[in-house]
């Protein structure tokens, strides 16, 4: 298993060294206009409530530089965020909850990004890069989010790629998985924000229970796996009553559990072993069937 | 397949039915179709669950965090004390696209403002309209969001908006104030005194003439911002900061005080948050009051329904906020309430009103419309609505929509 070489990154930053591009470095016509640095949970202190979700993927220190740029009368401006996470892996989670899936990306090392109008993110190592533009054009984000990358890849940070590291997206069926669309669930906030289902306490992200999703097919069908350290007792009951509570036409048999919403929309969880799984989505449910099945099934 | 056969894919249909779905009244085993399901084998890979491993009891729940909330009930309220003048009313003003190439339309967002004012009050004259709720001696603080950069803060030409309306109402400049905890982030918003000429913009937070946080003998330059003599929010959790955590709470410990903008400064509030999600939720009219008036609040995220309902009862808020404006010119629906640009989209519309309670629970419902358009949450849960729940107990609004009167009109 390859491993990110992010250790001469973690003492450049431990010495106080800085990421954020010099004013040198800037594309043409940008100037540097202020920068900060927060460390754990002084991270409150930049995005106050925002950091919690941060903390929960091991944040360490925060680098925020700000630029701007006179361009035909209008002043144009980027914020850019390097944050150190614990690890690579959590890196590419954090990353992992800002994208959607069909935002164009470019190639960046290898490093997973993504870009829309006014923001362009990265994970690369054990960093999370986000840059957002106000009045900037999307040229302007790119190539602040390219710089960062570049330095970064300069101190050593090296992309993390799924398929080296085992963890719950291992579980992802390959057969139809858009890639751009996999993310990495860890601790209850992300999971509350990737699915209503998995904001209760039983889960357990906040002791080590951890999930992985992605889309599947043209239709954007969603599967969560989810991994426990402990299973938690009554599993299915207390999913069940979770799906009582706001679907309709809830049905079980065999361990698993279907429900539709309001919109008709299909709801199926099953578990095996330490792990769950829970499709849902706008689409028939032989699809969803078969992509619950085949999550569970050993490979 | 039909919806049976998802169910009964090795053709046994089993009787292990989840007894909370049962009670509730909901499972629905039909029989029909479910034989033919043979060869697909979903429940063969599932059955392992009935015996999950490692039994152990289902952890305990977190025990309640005590608040002084009891104390504060038995301050008596005033004439004007939440939700003021129109208990369970909300104005909501379809404005049309105001933003254009990264602009928005200032004369299109006034025109708004004064829309929403006439709908609420009654009055098409802009002066009596605003002159119900301030007076020309008044002390006025528009509390505004910056935390959002000028990504997903609260638009500076909604505040231009207000401040013609105060003007109108005979309010001096000299006695108006735009704050919120963060002096800076007001600054990155685009609250600056070049852009406010003669109104006061104030930060409970700040750094000093060092351009640092603290002095040179290690104080903090906003210690003295804080009201320690004021009847403070008690609660019965803490965590230690760092030294530039501190700087952003003030104080650590189990108070959390209350700036002297709302204590001492000023004699009307008019809040003006900005539309981000928070969660499966709003954080908006409750939660950038409490939040933005409260000392050491970062331990407070680990009770949110609570501490965003409950500092509103205080005398400094609850007897002061006369109005509130949103500002949903743009919204964020997702990863809020950091600025998110990839989830901003233009909603376009203001909300009006004076009780807080009853605009979050509008605007909760029509946020969570659009998460759930947009596959980000699948339903709301009443959980989200907690922190609605907790206000109107306190008396500081209408959060049952049945009883709430929205009053929608397209400018």
């Amino acid at each position: 298993m390859k491993r990110s070489l992010f250790v001469l990154a973690a003492i450049l930053l431990a010495q106080g060294g800085s990421f954020l591009p010099s004013a040198a470095d800037l594309p043409a016509g940008w100037t540097p206009a202020g920068a900060e640095s927060y460390e754990g949970e002084g991270l409150y202190g930049y995005i106050n409530g925002g950091s919690e979700v941060f903390l929960q993927y091991g944040f360490r220190r925060a680098e925020v530089g700000r630029y701007e740029k006179d361009a035909a009368g209008t002043t144009r401006e980027i914020t850019l965020d390097i944050y150190q996470m614990g690890s690579p892996r959590e890196a590419f989670g954090i990353f992992s909850l800002r994208r959607e899936g069909g935002e164009p990306s470019a190639d960046l090392g290898g490093f997973p990004n993504w870009a829309s109008p006014e923001q362009a993110s990265l994970a690369a190592g054990p960093f999370f890069v986000n840059v957002i533009g106000h009045k900037a054009t999307a040229e302007d984000i790119g190539a602040f989010l390219k710089l960062a990358g570049k330095r970064l890849a300069g101190a050593g940070a090296r992309a993390f790629f799924l398929d080296e590291e085992k963890g719950p997206w291992s579980g992802l069926p390959s057969e139809g998985l858009r890639p751009e669309t996999v993310r990495y669930i860890q601790g209850p906030l992300a999971a509350q924000g990737e699915s209503e289902v998995l904001a209760a306490d039983f889960w357990g992200f906040d002791s080590g229970t951890e999930a992985a999703s992605a889309r599947y097919g043209a239709d954007g069908l969603k599967l969560v796996i989810v991994e426990f350290k402990t299973v938690p007792p009554g599993l299915l009951d207390r999913v069940g009553s979770v799906f009582g509570e706001h679907l309709s036409d809830v049905r079980a048999a065999n361990g698993a559990l279907s429900a539709r919403d309001r919109a008709g929309r299909v709801f199926l969880f099953g578990l095996r072993g330490r792990r769950a799984g829970l499709v849902f989505g706008k689409t028939d449910e032989a699809a969803a069937g078969s992509l619950l099945r085949a999550a569970l099934t050993p490979k | 397949m039909d919806h049976d056969e998802i169910l009964e894919l090795t053709g046994e249909k089993t009787a292990h039915l989840p007894e909370a779905v049962s009670r509730r009244g909901f499972f629905k085993l039909g029989a029909a179709g479910a034989a033919g399901a043979a060869g697909l084998a979903l429940a063969r890979s599932l059955r392992a669950q009935d015996k999950p491993a490692g039994h152990k009891p289902p952890a305990q729940p977190p025990a309640e965090i005590r608040t002084n909330v009891d104390e504060i009930k038995a301050i008596p309220r005033t004439g004007e004390s939440m939700p003021g003048r129109f208990p369970g009313r909300v104005v909501k003003v379809a404005t049309g696209q105001v933003r254009a190439g990264g602009e928005i339309d200032a004369a299109r967002v006034e025109k708004a403002v004064a829309r929403g004012m006439a709908e609420l009050t009654g009055e098409s004259d802009l002066a009596k309209a605003w002159a119900q709720f301030v007076a020309p001696k008044d002390i006025v603080g528009i509390k505004v969001n910056p935390i959002g950069g000028k990504t997903i803060s609260t638009k500076p030409e909604v505040v231009e908006a207000i401040l013609a309306g105060l003007a109108a109402a005979g309010v001096p400049k000299a006695n108006i104030v735009i704050w919120d905890r963060r002096l800076h982030q007001m600054t990155e918003a685009g609250f600056t005194a070049a852009r406010f000429p003669g109104i006061a913009l104030a930060g409970t937070e700040m750094k000093g003439p060092n351009d640092d946080f603290y002095d040179e003998a290690g104080e903090l330059w906003a210690k003295d911002n804080i009201d320690r003599e004021a009847p403070f929010y008690f609660a019965d959790l803490e965590m230690p900061y760092n030294k530039d955590l501190l700087a952003a709470m003030i104080n650590q410990g189990r108070e959390s005080y209350f700036t002297k903008i709302v204590t001492r400064k000023v004699t009307k509030i008019i809040n003006v948050p900005i539309l981000k999600n928070a969660g499966g939720t709003v954080t908006l009219c409750l939660k950038n009051l409490s939040y933005g008036s409260l000392s050491n609040t970062s331990r407070l995220h680990k009770i949110w329904a609570k501490s965003v309902a409950e500092p509103n009862g205080f005398p400094c808020l609850r007897d002061k906020v006369v109005l509130n404006v949103v500002d949903a010119l743009q919204a964020q629906y997702d990863k809020g309430p950091g600025a998110n640009p990839q989830f901003v989209y233009d909603a376009n519309f203001l909300l009006f009103g004076t009780d807080p309670v009853a605009i979050d629970a509008v605007a909760h419902d029509d946020l969570v419309k659009v998460r759930i358009e947009k596959g980000v949450q699948p339903f709301d849960a009443p959980r989200n609505r907690e922190f609605l729940d907790l206000a109107a107990g306190l008396g500081l609004g209408i959060a049952q929509r049945d009883n709430i009167r929205l009053q929608e009109t397209v400018l």
